[in-house]
């Protein structure tokens, strides 16, 4: 049974000509009995249909000629010395194996011997590029070469020019001798050269054969195609020393032969340590054995020491090709390979992720398991956000909270498309930070006042702390003005963790003695027992001019721990006035707000408050 | 079909123009008035989809080669001469579309104003509500962000294969693929209104 969520990602994919027919079947067996995502298959067709009406270019309108002519004159006008030097948003990128195989080519032709090689150049293919060798050697390499190259063809599906000339060919007798001899030169100069070989080894080993087929006659004969010959050979000892000397001269054409023999596992390390040394020529035969679950390991290894960005890419193609995918036992250990391609690996997750190929608790487990995962997701997102889908990276953001993205998690939260999304992301930041973003979001009217408030007031449930530090923010920067506002919000929040941000409010003489006032009974309603002493200490910091504060603290001390705890606070009292006080805090609790009722205790407290600050200096 | 398919950039650099791009670098500037020949209406067509209106893809074309001229010594072949020039062509497009300061916007505004716009279709006329929704999908276009844009443009308009976008844009085939498919789900977003009410055409005729 096909679930909408696989149906949505198909007609996605079918929009875009890449569904397969058993897939494109399936989708419409779904189709037939799913209203919703026939609709959304619908609204998808339609809007390929407006794209196929967008207005054609008037090529019949181009005059080419006055093309040319036009920047001739341009050129002219322009001289290059004046001209500024262009700069691309885009760096000129390798294309891949074709600059890579010429790289490689020209190293082989650097450390050969010289004189056999006429031409050697690159060509840039459709699918990657492809080495041809055009070879004029004198005797008796031509024949080698020609025979060698005919042979390991296969490897490459390469044709070599040569081939086509008349050449004699060499005899399979003599073919055999050559790679006899180089088979044991090879075997002879790795000798106990174990995987685990620094580079300096390997490079001395490679000399030591070069050295020794210069004196055997055979310069002029090309080691490498040999190598890969014989990494096939049933001699263990001489596929291994192939497979170490491919590490160090191979090229493109030689990883696709390691790549092969990954299957064996007694040549399996030796191949994997040359695969690695190939670096970026690598990766095509490594992606391959992701596939086989015996291989998959090693080549995973393989993958993370060479690293960056088409390393983690192949892995990602792997993943991100689903007909191959299902079929994999071990898909999970391949997602699971994800963070160990640190950022790369975490851009491939959020991408995964985006298309349905990972589900969102594994793209949480990928982050999790990335070291410094924080700091790599706030840099992709300050970088490259625009490379990810929101939605993704907004529950990746939430998830590691860096606070490089704050600024972009708030700019989401102000897009109405990704509201909701960007809202719960930034509820889930610690920090005054995000609190202060969240207010001002909702306090300038940037979000919707009811998303923003029941987000805002999520936030201010759970840190008092934070709460409180915004509230001596805004009064130590005077801005009072603001106060008010958020007075209004910690109200309204209903939380008990918005007392002491309340409090701190009622504690500052640069307010209104309203709000102040207002602060204190809020702090009565939301506030719990662990609020109690606070109230204490701002009582006992009021004068006879606050007493209409000292009245609103008594009144909150009677809310939130009752009449006797409430009276503590004013110290001993004679049972009478005990009485009378009592009475009246029960009053004023059970009318509210009643300021008539608020005055009166306000009166009856006049004795037992301190004198005014100006009263004291003045005696 | 046939049109599109030859207006593809090849990766390949045949032997004929690997001459020109040489015999241009050396100085000849016969060989590169025949390159310029060779791709000026492809360089037209991707610039007329990038920025919606014949003159200024025509000027942007011509400025194009002049860059690509100008700067041959940094062409090494690693791509064909044609993948170089569109990456060049849409370097300036970008720029033109930042110089017209059409940049991206918060919130749904193309699709606020599709509504309005939509709410006009309801009329007799499918004629007009299609002119207006057209003129909507350009606002749209242009709406988007810039590497979202480009992509859709060289793989739906312009029909390449997303290892060719992925060379022309500088991102990997998976970027690519992640811009494109960002960019149909933002119009699909935007244009909502419209697609739904389509639906409720259908259903009245």
């Amino acid at each position: 049974m096909t679930s909408c969520r696989l149906a949505k990602r198909w007609i996605e994919r079918a929009a875009d000509g890449e569904l397969s027919l058993e897939h494109e079947l399936r989708l419409e067996q779904h189709l037939a009995h799913c209203a919703a995502c026939s609709s959304t298959r619908d609204r998808q067709q339609r809007l390929e249909e407006l794209f196929a009406t967008r207005t054609e270019p008037r090529y019949e309108q181009l005059d080419i000629e006055g093309a040319v002519a036009g920047v001739q004159a341009a050129i002219a006008a322009r001289p290059v010395d004046a001209a500024p030097p262009l700069r691309l948003n885009y760096p000129l990128r390798s294309v891949g194996l074709g600059a890579a195989a010429a790289a490689a080519a020209a190293l082989w032709l650097l450390t050969r011997p010289s004189n056999d090689v006429e031409q050697l150049r690159d060509s840039e293919g459709e699918s990657g590029g492809e080495l041809t060798q055009a070879v004029a050697p004198p005797e008796p390499s031509p024949d080698a070469v020609a025979q060698i190259d005919a042979d390991t063809s296969d490897l490459a599906g390469h044709t070599n020019a040569l081939t086509q000339q008349s050449v004699e060919r060499l005899q399979p007798e003599r073919l055999a001798s050559v790679r006899s001899s180089v088979g044991g030169w090879l075997a002879e100069s790795f000798s106990a050269l174990q995987p685990s070989a620094s580079d300096a080894q390997l490079s001395s080993a490679s000399e030591r054969l070069e050295e020794r087929a210069l004196l055997g006659g055979a310069a002029d004969w090309p080691l490498v195609r040999l190598a890969e010959q014989l990494l096939q050979h049933e001699d263990e000892q001489r596929a291994r020393a192939a497979a170490l000397y491919l590490g160090q001269r191979g090229d493109a054409l030689s990883a696709r032969g390691l790549g092969r023999v990954l299957r064996h596992e007694s040549i399996a390390p030796f191949a994997l340590r040359s695969l690695i040394a190939l670096g970026e020529d690598g990766i095509d035969a490594l992606a391959e054995a992701l596939l086989e679950p015996r291989q998959c390991a090693g080549a995973l290894d393989a993958l993370v020491a060479i690293g960056g960005e088409s390393a983690a890419s192949a892995l990602e193609t792997v993943l991100a090709d689903s007909e191959r995918f299902v079929e994999l036992e071990h898909a999970e250990q391949l997602r699971r390979a994800l963070p160990r391609f640190g950022e790369h690996g975490l851009a491939s997750a959020l991408r995964l992720a985006a298309r349905d190929e990972l589900s969102r608790s594994e793209l949480r487990a990928a982050c999790d398991a990335l070291p410094q995962a924080a700091d790599v997701l706030g840099m992709l997102v300050q970088e490259r956000a625009q490379d990810f889908e929101e939605g993704v990276l907004l529950d990746a953001v939430a998830h590691l909270r860096p606070a490089a993205a704050l600024p972009w998690v708030e700019e989401r939260a102000q897009d109405r498309a990704t509201e909701a999304e960007g809202l719960a992301c930034l509820e889930q930041f610690e920090g005054l930070e995000a609190l202060r973003s969240s207010w001002r979001l909702l306090d300038s009217g940037r979000v919707s006042p009811r998303c923003g408030r029941d987000s805002l007031h999520a936030m201010l449930a759970r840190d008092p702390e934070r709460n409180k530090a915004l509230s001596s923010e805004l009064l130590a920067k005077d801005q009072c003005e603001l106060a008010e506002g958020w007075l209004e919000v910690l109200i309204e929040s209903g939380a008990s963790a918005s007392a002491p941000a309340l409090l701190e409010l009622a504690r500052s003489a640069a307010l209104a003695k309203d709000l102040r006032l207002l602060a204190v009974l809020a702090c009565g309603e939301l506030g719990t027992l662990e609020h109690v002493e606070q109230l204490r200490a701002g009582y006992a910091q009021l004068d006879v001019d606050d007493r209409r504060l000292a009245a609103a603290h008594l009144v909150a001390l009677y809310e939130i721990a009752g009449e006797e705890p409430a009276l503590d606070t004013l110290g001993s009292l004679a049972p009478r006035e005990s009485s009378r006080l009592g009475a009246l805090l029960r009053q004023v609790a059970a009318r509210g707000e009643s300021s008539v009722s608020l005055l009166r205790l306000a009166r009856e407290l006049t004795p037992h408050l301190r004198p005014t600050t100006s009263s004291r200096s003045h005696s | 079909m046939e049109h599109v398919l030859e207006r593809r950039p090849r990766g390949r650099i045949t032997k004929v123009e690997e001459d020109l791009v040489e015999r241009a670098s050396a100085g000849e500037q016969a060989a590169f008035d025949e390159l310029v020949r060779r791709h000026f209406a492809r360089v037209y067509g991707l610039l007329f989809r990038l920025v919606g209106n014949h003159e200024d893809a025509e000027d942007l074309a011509q400025e194009s080669f002049v860059r690509a001229h100008r700067s041959l010594a940094l062409f090494r072949g690693q791509s064909s001469f044609a993948t170089w020039v569109w990456r060049i062509a849409l370097h300036l497009a970008q720029d033109h579309h930042r110089r017209r300061g059409v940049g991206p916007v918060v919130g749904p505004l193309v699709g606020d104003e599709l509504v309005r716009g939509g709410a006009r279709t309801h009329g007799p006329s499918d004629e007009v509500a299609g002119r207006e929704l057209k003129a909507g999908l350009e606002r749209a276009l242009e709406r988007l962000p810039e590497r979202l844009r480009s992509a859709l443009v060289l793989r739906v308009f312009e029909g390449l294969e997303y290892e060719q976008v992925a060379r022309i844009t500088g991102v990997t085939q998976q970027t690519a693929r992640t811009h494109v498919m960002k960019a149909r789900r933002q119009l699909a977003r935007w244009l909502e209104p419209w697609l739904d009410r389509s639906d409720e055409r259908e259903e009245r005729r």
